[in-house]
């Protein structure tokens, strides 16, 4: 096993003769490996002996299509048919796999080029441990739907076949990789099939809520209905009595600094049930007497904001974002 | 309290409170997952099941309003996503986030047991009640046509049936 640890990419052999690639796209973790700490691989694609390609989707799926898109990325360069791919759920870590979010439509602006270079990386190793095996230089070689051919000698091997032998393979600089030009894409551009829809058509526990651990119990949350307000008090011990119910408390709260909005909240102070079942907790919920103690919320009105914000907008700016030309005398 | 169910064919006999609503039952104690959790209010549909052929809330049901006739889920609709609205789904590519869809599969499938070749409005009528946040409103009617000729063409049988004589259908 031939580790370059220096690259961004990395090759492993698996048990039984397989491969798995996998792609460092943060600073961070090569600066983990500088220190000597053992490089945790953020695995992308796992070929095994019988050809099965297995493509790791790391971007949450919320209805986007990005666990299909990503692979697909992958799949194109890797050179494989589509039908012949099966995509795996990556972990959320995000010091593993960069950027794990949904939002703001960037993961394909984000991820074209890398995943594309994965692929393309996967490919290439593939065909040099081809040509080493016939003897032939590289350049004599092509592929196509998972096979390294070489035309001259009319000789083809599956991906599945070079497993073994592309693992001792050099991983590739990604600059160096030759990516497809795009009128040849046979998946890219192509409308492909949500990869879950049979799993979802068919009932299939995939969803967070579907997720159950030995001796799970069910929580819900009672929050003060006016932002930032605090408990004062609460009929804790009358609902510790009802049936199912293991634990009643208070939660203080937190305000988590330096989130994505400012003042985000992190948990907001309330009351949490917890029982042996989900509708247990819930109807000691409807029985949850508390009074709050509602801050400085309590006084402020949709109508009043509204006001504000109509007084706001008769000073003069706040803060100047950009000030190209004038405005005023292009619009008059 | 004890209950006794039938679900997807097969009796079920529950230990829970008189007002669960069958969705818990559905969902925690029978451990069928396909079947949603949405508002818990009935304005949603994610949690839409068969009683006796109807589709109805299952997080409104009480369990004891369902013990006199048959319950169906997706999972009984058919195990092996064959169904003809199943099959609909998938050939349509309905489902984006697909966490509405079992409710929407449901609402098809109650709407085609009585009206196997439903307009446009017959439709929208049936499905008014279910949303679905992924906006997949035009792939579901397109597919609730196209169940209706594979059922025309393969003979689809009521989903309660169906799924008490174990038909792949």
């Amino acid at each position: 096993m031939q580790i370059n640890r220096r690259s961004f990419l990395r090759v492993t052999s698996l048990a039984g003769g397989g491969m798995l690639l996998a792609l460092y796209v943060k600073p961070k973790a090569s600066a983990q490996f500088a220190a000597g700490a053992s490089p945790t691989p953020n695995n992308y694609i796992r070929i095994a002996p019988d050809g099965t390609v297995t493509i790791m989707a790391k971007d949450p799926e919320v209805g986007q299509g990005v666990k299909t898109m990503l692979p697909m990325l992958i799949a194109e360069e890797l050179d494989v048919d589509w039908k012949m791919v099966k995509i795996e759920q990556t972990d959320f870590d995000d010091s593993k796999y960069s950027l794990q979010i949904a939002g703001g439509s960037v993961a394909t602006p984000f991820n074209w080029g890398p995943m594309r270079q994965v692929g393309a990386a996967g490919r290439q190793m593939l065909v040099a441990a081809a040509a080493k095996s016939w003897n032939v230089p590289e350049s004599e070689c092509s592929t196509s739907s998972g096979r390294v051919i070489h035309q001259g000698s009319n000789r083809s091997l599956g991906y599945g076949e070079l497993t073994a032998q592309a693992a001792q393979m050099p991983v590739p600089d990604p600059k160096t990789l030759k990516l497809k030009d795009p009128k040849d894409y046979k998946i890219i551009g192509q409308t492909q099939r949500g990869c879950d829809v049979k799993d979802i058509v068919a009932g299939k526990p995939i969803f967070g809520i579907d997720f159950t651990v030995p001796g799970m119990l069910y929580a819900v949350y009672e929050k003060c209905p006016v932002f930032n307000g605090k408990v004062t008090t609460a009929n804790l011990d009358e609902i510790k009595k009802l049936p199912g119910v293991r634990h009643a408390f208070v939660v203080d709260g937190f305000v988590k600094p330096g989130t994505l909005v400012d003042g985000d909240p992190g948990l907001e102070p309330g009351v949490a049930i917890v029982a042996d079942s989900w509708w247990q907790a819930q109807s000691a919920r409807k029985k949850l007497q508390v009074t709050w103690n509602e801050g400085q919320g309590a006084s402020q009105t949709s109508a009043g904001f509204a006001q504000r914000a109509d007084e706001l907008s008769k000073l003069p700016p706040a803060k100047t974002l950009r000030n190209d030309g004038n405005v005023d005398q292009t619009l008059a | 309290m004890g209950f006794d169910l039938t679900v997807n064919g097969r009796a079920a006999s529950v230990d829970v409170s008189s007002d669960t609503p069958l969705l818990w039952v559905i969902r925690d104690v029978l451990n069928l997952k396909g079947t949603k959790y949405g508002c818990g209010i009935g304005q949603c549909g994610a949690c839409t099941v068969h009683l006796g052929g109807k589709a109805v809330r299952s997080c409104l049901t009480p369990v004891s309003a369902a013990t006199k006739a048959p319950i169906t889920t997706l999972e009984g609709l058919s195990p092996t996503a064959s169904h003809p609205v199943q099959v609909a789904w998938q050939e349509i590519d309905v489902p984006q986030c697909g966490y509405c869809q079992a409710g929407q599969m449901m609402s098809a499938a109650a709407l085609l047991a009585k009206t196997p070749k439903p307009t446009d409005q017959d439709i929208d009528a049936a499905m008014n009640g279910n949303l679905c946040r992924c906006g997949t409103y035009l792939r579901i009617r397109q597919a609730i046509h196209r169940a209706a000729s594979l059922a025309l063409n393969t003979g689809l049988k009521h989903p309660v049936e169906a799924a008490r004589n174990g038909s792949q259908k």
